[in-house]
């Protein structure tokens, strides 16, 4: 075993090969992940977001290098390509698009079937996986295409949940959704990853989600690995972020701004809570008992 | 995967081909299809394998493509080739029946009627490929058809709704191919296996694909009725054109070019009477 989830070596692919068309899409990227912890992924559209996932789970294989889970390459006999789609659970962009049974319970269980799990087996992970993203049990017999568009989500997120994957991968697993639905998606996440202590992986361009949920963050940028670190430290590169079209949390620049009106305050607070507990005090007359 | 489909692909260029009125490359594909099977014999063949060979290298399409697109068919043009070798009688025997091994003769008259069939299929698929779909792009296309049908519009055929139905369609061909391979991808994430087992598990292995991809195209169907019907779409009455087609001298040219070529090739008094030869019978 390895002390790393997964492991880009010396990975390289190109798109289109053979035709007018052809374009990097990842250069020599080096990459190890952690277990145990949630790390996020941002990069402009375009950077290499995308080809990284769909290699952490063998659908795509690299030109050149090689993709390791948990120490055993992809592709090898002890991590048949079958068994990393298993190992690590991928949840595409808009999953609900993908949602086809005529049952919610029938939908998520499609993972677990193709496992060759027995039935009763496959019954306590669909109600796991529904109580991880917070659907009721009465939902079970109802078809996924009567429900609203954040509870789809649910069902498809849960889908790849009942397949107990050990890396849990998510591309942009609140897009579209209202910001009540985008806290609740994070917060089930946060919490999944916080019971199961698996490792999850979060693409997402929201910084805010980004500095309230991960541990660590990759930056991604035309297709290499521009940064890797505590998500802290990663957000004190102001510049560097803003030079590939990223940016910081928003709250970050409220404080610079307050900083810059002559406020005691620190750098590095990222989320709002931080902001709270810098400010009160503040507020307070500088008691710092609020 | 599927994003190999080369299938009715247009390739952009600049090439006299890719400036023509769609109008005549359509009629020019119509004209050609029809003289492919009228063609004859030997010469008016090889008239017409010149014109192609003429047009390949003057659209600038690679030959390797079109090779690429004459691959999938090249099993019915051999069995084409096969049925017209073994039943074609004649009178020139070549291999009795009880010589070969799988008693059927050969004629003279089989071996060149095989021949010409799979030359007839060959240049059918060259010919309308570099003339019309290849050189010119799917919204000229069904500008050209709608044009070319627009006097049936007056005896009440609804031209421009079925030029509209095909333009969109065209359109969303590979909207539809990016949309199956996200769709295969996901399933294949949660563990579908597409290329084991027998056919019954194989078929059933597509339903998770089939499912959401026709309840995609339905969204996208009520999605664009939606956008068209906020931008005042009501069908052709009174509809004007961006683009309004006009004939140039180039495509009248080129359009006599053709029939002259045509005619040369497959009105056998015509080259009996400029060669001086009476008999045609060595060509057959």
């Amino acid at each position: 075993m390895s002390e790393y989830a997964i492991s880009f070596q010396g990975v390289s692919y190109r798109y289109g090969k053979g035709t007018p068309f052809l374009k990097t899409a990842l250069e020599k990227v080096d990459l190890n992940i952690k277990k145990g912890i949630i790390t996020g992924i941002v990069g402009h559209t375009g950077s290499g977001k995308s080809t990284l996932l769909q290699m952490m789970n063998g659908l795509l294989e690299p030109e050149e290098g090689q993709v390791l889970l948990f120490g055993e390459r992809i592709g090898s006999k002890k991590m048949t390509k079958r068994k990393a789609a298993f190992t690590a659970g991928l949840v595409f962009q808009y999953p609900e698009y993908q949602l086809f049974e005529e049952t919610v319970h029938k939908d998520i269980a499609y993972g677990p079937k193709n496992m060759g799990l027995s039935q009763e087996e496959i019954d306590e992970r669909v109600g796991e996986a529904m109580r991880f993203v917070g659907l009721s049990e009465n939902l079970l017999e109802v078809s996924p295409f009567d429900l609203s568009g954040g509870q789809k989500r649910r069902v498809a997120i849960a889908g790849i949940l009942a397949m107990r994957p050990q890396i849990l991968v998510l591309d942009e697993p609140a897009a579209g959704l209202d910001p009540k639905g985008r806290a609740e998606i994070f917060g089930n996440i946060y919490n999944y990853q916080k019971r199961t202590e698996s490792t999850v992986i979060i693409v997402s361009h929201s910084m805010d989600d980004m500095a309230k949920y991960t541990k660590e963050l990759v930056v991604m940028h035309e297709g290499r690995l521009l940064m890797h670190d505590q998500t802290r430290t990663v957000f004190l590169e102001e510049d560097l972020l803003r030079s590939i079209g990223l940016d910081v949390p928003g709250i970050t620049l409220v404080m610079k701004r307050l900083r810059e009106l002559g406020m005691p305050l620190e750098e590095g607070i990222f989320t709002v809570e931080e902001a709270r507990s810098a400010l009160l005090p503040l507020l307070k007359g500088g008691d710092g008992h609020a | 995967m599927l994003k190999d489909v080369t299938l009715g692909q247009f390739f952009p260029g600049n090439s006299i081909l890719h400036r023509l009125d769609p109008r005549i490359k359509i009629l020019t594909a119509v004209l050609l299809i029809v003289v492919v099977f009228l063609a004859k014999n030997l010469l008016g063949y090889g008239l017409l394998i010149l014109l192609t060979l003429l047009l390949v290298a003057v659209s600038g399409i690679p030959v390797k493509t079109i090779f690429k697109s004459i691959k999938p068919l090249i099993f019915i043009i051999l069995l084409t080739a096969a049925m017209n070798l073994f039943f074609t009688g004649g009178e020139n025997v070549l291999v009795d029946e009880r010589w070969s091994f799988i008693h059927l003769k050969i004629t003279a008259e089989g071996i060149l009627s095989g021949v010409k069939m799979a030359l007839r299929i060959l240049l059918l698929i060259v010919d309308s490929g570099v003339v019309l779909t290849y050189t010119t792009s799917p919204i000229d296309l069904t500008d050209g058809i709608e044009r070319l049908l627009s006097p049936f519009a007056k005896i009440g055929l609804p031209v421009h709704t079925f030029a509209m139905m095909m333009s969109l369609a065209l359109r969303f061909v590979p909207t539809l191919i990016e949309e199956t391979d996200k769709i295969m991808s996901a399933q294949k994430s949660r563990g579908a296996d597409f290329s084991s087992g027998n056919l019954i598990s194989r078929v059933k292995a597509l339903i998770p694909i089939l499912i959401p991809l026709l309840i995609s195209s339905f969204r996208r169907a009520d999605e664009l009725a939606l956008a068209m019907e906020c931008r005042c779409y009501h069908g052709g009455k009174g509809r004007t054109k961006m683009k309004e087609l006009h004939l140039k001298a180039t495509d009248i040219l080129f359009l006599l070019f053709i029939a002259l070529f045509i005619g040369v090739a497959f009105l056998p008094g015509l080259h009996c009477s400029l060669l001086g030869i009476t008999s045609f019978d060595f060509l057959i």
